[in-house]
């Protein structure tokens, strides 16, 4: 009798695989913009505001997120952030943390 | 004899394939610091003229967004937001800025600019400074 190896676990393997290499498009990150008042938008979408929060930041097939933040009074702030900057980012120094410009 | 006319063939394929230039929709948006809408002319690369005819505006009549059809002949592409001054009766633009400063002349805000790359996000958001 031939010694068959059992597929299963190789299939849920590979769909474990799968789901660790989708999960790390996603990244945890903890941003403060000051003022407080500030919006916060990732990907030009308005995702909170600029009292400290911790954003979910996709990447999906992308190999940049744009951060933006703006304040009435102040001058906006653009950031394009690769996955290594937010990696580098979070593991050095924690939060990231702007500082917008009052305008003249 | 037949390998002779095989290359140039071959590097004619080559060079076909090579040469089709990747495309991708951006969707353009153009917002204050105060985060309402302002009515802005979209520029790709410094093409002021090509902008206006081929009616590449957002936020005229309203907040809206514009599907715009990049061709990605570099890595990136300059793209350029300038705000129009508008009729409100027609939803039409008063003028049509040739450079940022003719914008920033025209209007109270300065024009925003980004070099989206290939392989950055669709959505694009402008933030345009008060002059």
């Amino acid at each position: 009798m031939r010694n068959q190896r059992p597929r299963v676990p190789a299939a849920a393997l590979l769909a474990l695989s799968c789901l660790t290499g989708c999960s790390t498009t996603t990244f945890k990150v903890g941003m403060i913009v000051d003022p407080p008042t500030s919006a916060v938008f990732v990907n030009g979408t308005r995702v909170g505001q600029g009292a400290r929060r911790v954003y979910d930041i996709d990447f999906g097939p992308h190999e940049r997120v744009c951060v933006q933040a703006t304040a009435a009074g102040y001058e906006p702030m653009r950031e394009l952030l690769t996955r290594q900057q937010v990696i580098d980012q979070v593991e050095k120094y924690g939060d990231f943390k702007w500082y917008l410009k009052q305008e003249k | 004899m037949r390998q002779r006319q095989t290359i140039p063939l071959l590097a004619g394929l080559v060079f076909t394939a090579c040469s089709s230039v990747p495309t991708r929709t951006l969707r353009i948006d153009a917002i204050g610091v105060d985060e309402k809408p302002v009515p802005c002319i979209v520029v790709v690369g410094d093409d002021w003229a090509g902008a206006a005819e081929k009616n590449q505006f957002v936020n005229l009549t309203g907040d809206d967004t514009l599907a715009l059809q990049v061709a990605f002949e570099q890595p990136s592409v300059d793209i350029i937001v300038a705000a129009v001054p508008v009729d409100q009766a027609t939803g039409k633009p008063l003028m049509l800025p040739k450079s940022r400063d003719e914008s920033a002349k025209a209007t109270s805000f300065l024009a925003d600019f980004a070099q989206v790359r290939l392989t950055d996000p669709d959505r694009q958001l402008f933030i345009l400074r008060q002059r």
